[in-house]
């Protein structure tokens, strides 16, 4: 996982290039570096370091190098360690080629090889370093720079994202994508490439997104974007994006992830005002498929999970949850089948690799995701944009719920479809769905107190078991995941029904267990939980629990609570989740942790 | 940016420390609150200070000056008969020119980190807005609730959450206001809570949010919880070339010594500590753990001092131990003097308070709080959580007299 930018402009762009590495560092922070050629020098001037992105600056000074025209990136080690040599960019051996690459080049070696018997010098250990040497090999041969470009991609398998600038035409960017993002931002007087549209996003709202095996050759004045087979142009729509920057910005909050908390009411609405069509297209396709799955990775198999309960409670249809790594050996994949895949960056590797699987067998896919333009949303026969903006947080909370509320409405539509949902329920349940913005705004306003206290004293816990049953097991699951990637404390997910079969042997008096259920409605689920608080009682173990206000039986089992407001039931499972959320990230908050960019986590893995 | 800063306040709560000394010149961890807060605010940027006095302004006068040593321009103005903050900020009219934005500051409130800085950004990126510094409350008091939209534009200010509501956010005591303000907060008949609630209404009110620590120091042992705050920053020692240091002396930790400090022979020192300028330190004596020294003291032999804060000229005399304490300026404390400071059936200790009656200080460990001038003679041991009045004397604690006839 890495963020490459690249930026022909008529001024000069190291403070804009600078920005776009800030606005990318969620792809990768551990070293980082740019390029730019020197009019006047009639050079490249390359610097780059170990560090974020703020850190190699502090070192480097990015902002006094010379030129308009320039390439820059942030790494996210693959290839080789984290060492100044092996990050980007890389010169070939003459230094008249330089490049940025997102990827892996799964043949570099044998080429690496190769280029040494003609006598390159390879300074790192990348296989970056290999296209950058290549490129000058070919050059020498056919002395023509796009020639070069392309037969030196002709030799080399794998994902990548290139940007390249080079001595020979100094006015121009190439550029080219195979698996790996890539996006033009397309504005008077400069062009942007990048990873990401938000590296460029205050300064162009015109975008346009590359397929795979298509290659584009940009100036500050214009762009052509040819196919990589034959050389013939393509011609691209140019899309307008929506969102602003200012929603790609912290604005004041101390963490990416307190603000996307608080977005919430707001990406919700995003997710509730997804077209009516494309629910019922997916939900359609439910119907006409004899066997579907709901497939995601981490935290998007959770989302998953609650697809499941939501299937089966709505449209009365079991679609079983599949982490999208296991997906391959699980699942003979065929025409009669759908895969609804769920990821945030569209970038998953595991994920993609599902989709490959399943579209090889023939299978109808669909998918819901965040980033725009992301490869998991162009390889998929139909893809929900939830549209909750950027999140930067590595640790998802605004994308999750969205995609929640998504297969609410997905799986109400089934339901009405096959007939097991009444037109009238469904309506109840939408109308509280609409809800659900004011109540969270609410409930982040108002609890946020108790919520933090609670966080404070339980600090020093060691072991968390969080437990729910039913639909609040997958939020139960999700929670946990939480808490274990802001705090890094182990945080253990399981069926509250699975208790006495092993893990009730663990509880003691030092053993806290969160459990999420529903309010005292006397419902079987309220039951069964409260059940299952009991046996942890009675072995001394900590309780916390969710409950309304007035709910003194549960309060009284439980040694802390979490005050739930008086809605629907339908609803509750989300606004417990959101509960946890505040609950992991002032627990972080309080032991004082990287909380946006927790130690050995990067926001989307793209490696397998 | 100009800077409004609030010093006028007495403070009662904070007795008996406060009958000598305005709030802001309690020094924590070496330096008086508002030194701190100079500090902080020289750090973001701000060159020019206007600071409003009253009650024992002399002290902080003759203490800043016009803002010389700080590399500051200082001005102060006095708030005479009318108190509150509406009408301490409109004297400050007179210091803007048109179309100003300035910083309002309470010179009271501590933060371990620079939050000026934060919030002097944010209003980089949003110029025209008026912002305020917004905080988790440090205590389950019952505190104001401020709500917070998505946007981090203050939709609502609660002044008494109901029933059992508790706050998650509350004004942090600086805020960027525009010279607009003053016609307002005037025809609001100087309240500024109704100010704050006009602008939510009418206007615009953002927040800038700071999650770090910070204290309000509103009771006596509050200054002990401060002068930890701050000092767990520290991560360097300073010991200048004139601190003289006689053999076997052990140094740990963060210390910061003055200059002409001497300390004698055997003594430890584990920091985080504070000792201040001309400090003279018996043979011996255990300094340890968030103790702050102040200016001319002495210290005796074999004398034990740990979390406590010494403002300063006093004197403590051998075998002493003073601990979880506050000692004013002047203060002569004889051989032997103990402050206990814990009760032996392990429950937190009570404070009474002159305004308030017996408060819970819910600390386990509380020595006691000695006013300035007063002496305490030999042999005493000081009961947890006592309060004795500037200039109370407490004679020597005496088991044989001097004429005994045999």
């Amino acid at each position: 996982m890495c963020g490459i930018s690249a930026i022909a402009s008529y001024q000069p762009v190291a403070k804009k290039l600078y920005q776009c590495l800030i606005n990318l560092e969620y792809r990768g922070y551990d070293s980082c570096g740019m390029a730019i050629f020197d009019q006047q020098e009639q050079q490249i001037n390359l610097r780059k370091n170990i560090g974020n992105v703020e850190e190699v600056n502090a070192v480097e000074n990015f902002a006094d190098m010379r030129g308009i025209i320039g390439i820059a990136h942030t790494r996210w080690a693959t290839h080789g360690g984290v060492t100044p040599e092996n990050s980007h960019p890389h010169f070939s051996n003459d230094s008249n080629f330089v490049i940025v690459h997102n990827g892996i080049f799964s043949n570099y070696q044998s080429i690496k090889k190769k280029l040494i018997a003609e006598g390159f010098i390879f300074s790192s250990d990348t296989d970056t370093e290999v296209f950058a040497n290549l490129l000058q090999s070919k050059y020498q041969e056919v002395n023509n720079v796009e020639l070069a470009f392309i037969s030196a991609l002709k030799e080399l398998e794998g994902s990548f994202a290139i940007s390249m600038i080079c001595t020979f035409e100094p006015e121009k960017i190439y550029a080219v994508k195979k698996d790996s993002p890539l996006v033009l931002g397309i504005c008077d007087g400069a062009n942007y490439v990048s990873s990401d549209i938000n590296a460029f996003i205050a300064e162009t709202k015109d975008v346009i997104l590359l397929d795979d095996y298509e290659y584009v050759i940009l100036t500050n004045k214009q762009y052509v974007i040819k196919s990589l087979a034959d050389q013939k142009i393509v011609k691209k729509n140019i899309i307008k994006i929506k969102w602003d920057q200012q929603t790609a910005q912290r604005g004041g909050y101390s963490h990416y992830m307190l603000k996307e908390i608080f977005d919430q009411p707001l990406t919700i609405k995003s997710a509730m005002h997804v077209s009516d069509e494309e629910i019922k297209k997916i939900a359609r396709k439910f119907i006409d498929k004899s066997q579907s799955f709901l497939i995601g990775v981490g935290t998007t198999y959770y989302v998953a999970m609650v697809g499941t309960y939501l299937l089966a409670k709505y449209a009365k249809l079991y679609v079983p949850a599949i982490s999208s790594d296991e997906f391959p050996t699980l699942v003979q994949a065929h025409s009669d089948q759908h895969m609804i895949f769920f990821s945030q960056s569209g970038e998953t590797y595991d994920t993609r690799m599902a989709i490959k699987v399943s579209q090889m067998g023939g299978a109808e896919t669909s998918a819901i995701v965040n980033v725009v333009g992301s490869s998991i949303s162009q390889m998929v026969n139909d893809c929900i944009y939830q549209g909750s903006g950027p999140e930067i947080c590595v640790v998802s909370t605004k994308a999750a719920v969205s995609q929640m509320v998504i297969l609410y409405r997905i799986a109400m539509e089934t339901g009405i479809l096959n007939g097991t949902l009444s037109i009238e329920k469904a309506n109840d349940i939408q109308s509280n769905l609409k809800l659900l913005p004011d109540i969270i705004e609410k409930l982040i306003n108002e609890e946020s107190g108790f919520i933090r206290q609670l966080a404070q004293e339980t600090n020093q816990n060691k072991n968390w078991l969080f437990m729910g049953r039913g639909i609040y097991y997958p939020i139960a699951l999700e929670s946990a995941l939480k808490m274990k990637e802001v705090t890094y404390i182990h945080a253990e997910g399981l069926p509250a029904g699975f208790l006495k079969h092993g893990t009730l042997a663990m509880i003691d008096d030092s053993l806290y267990s969160i459990f999420f259920l529903p309010a005292n409605d006397g419902s079987e689920l309220y039951k069964t939980t409260l059940m299952a608080i009991e046996e942890v009682k009675a072995r001394s173990g900590k309780v916390i629990s969710f409950c309304l206000v007035d709910d003194l039986e549960t309060q009284n089992l439980s040694d802390h609570y979490f005050v739930i407001p008086d809605v629907d039931s339908d609803i509750m499972p989300l606004i417990e989740l959101v509960i946890a959320q505040l609950f992991s990230y002032y627990s972080a908050l309080h032991m004082g942790l990287n909380i946006d960019k927790p130690r050995n986590l990067a926001k989307s893995v793209t490696v397998g | 940016m100009k800077a409004l800063i609030l010093a006028a306040a007495r403070s009662e709560k904070l007795t008996p420390f406060t009958d000598t000394l305005p709030k802001s010149m309690i020094p924590i961890a070496g330096k008086p609150i508002l030194h701190t807060v100079l500090n902080q605010l020289y750090e973001a940027g701000v060159r020019e200070v206007w600071v409003v006095v009253n009650y024992l302004q002399k002290a902080v006068k003759d203490y800043f000056h016009y803002g010389k040593d700080l590399d500051m321009k200082i001005e102060y103005l006095e708030q005479k008969n009318e108190s509150g903050i509406g009408n301490a900020i409109s004297l400050f009219e007179i210091g803007l020119a048109e179309d100003e934005n300035f910083l309002l500051v309470y010179g009271d409130t501590l933060m371990s980190g620079n939050h000026f800085k934060h919030l002097l950004k944010k209003q980089k990126r949003s110029p025209n807005s008026t912002l305020a510094t917004i905080c988790h409350p440090v205590s389950k008091g019952n505190y104001g609730n401020i709500y917070l939209g998505h946007d981090m534009k203050i939709s609502k200010l609660l002044e008494k959450p109901e029933g059992t509501r508790m706050s998650n956010y509350i004004f942090g005591g600086s805020f960027i206001f525009h010279k607009s303000c003053f016609q307002k907060i005037k025809a609001l008949n100087f309240d500024i809570v109704a100010y704050f609630q006009f602008l939510i209404r009418e206007e615009r009110l953002d927040a800038a949010l700071w999650e770090d620590n910070w204290i309000d120091i509103s009771y006596p042992w509050h200054i002990l919880a401060a002068n930890k705050m701050m000092m767990s920053r520290w991560t360097e020692s300073v010991i200048p070339s004139s601190v003289v240091i006689e053999a076997n002396v052990s140094i740990s930790g963060p210390v910061i010594i003055s200059e002409n400090v001497h300390i004698s022979n055997g003594t430890s020192i584990k920091g985080p500590c504070y000792i201040g300028p001309n400090v003279y330190i018996g043979n011996s004596a255990l300094i340890r753990k968030n103790a702050a020294i102040g200016i001319n003291s002495k210290i005796g032999f074999g004398t034990e001092i740990k979390n406590a804060v010494l403002f300063g000229n006093s004197t403590v005399g051998r075998l002493s131990f003073i601990g979880d304490s506050v000692i004013g300026k002047n203060v002569k404390l004889g051989s032997g003097a103990i402050t206990v400071n814990y009760l032996t059936s392990g429950k937190s200790i009570y404070f009474n308070s002159q305004t308030e009656g017996e408060l819970n200080t819910e600390l386990l460990k509380l020595g006691a709080f000695i006013g300035d001038h007063s002496s305490v003679g030999t042999g005493h041991t000081i009961a947890p959580g006592t309060t004795l009045n500037p200039d109370t004397e407490i004679v020597d604690l005496i088991t044989i007299p001097s004429q005994i006839k045999s």
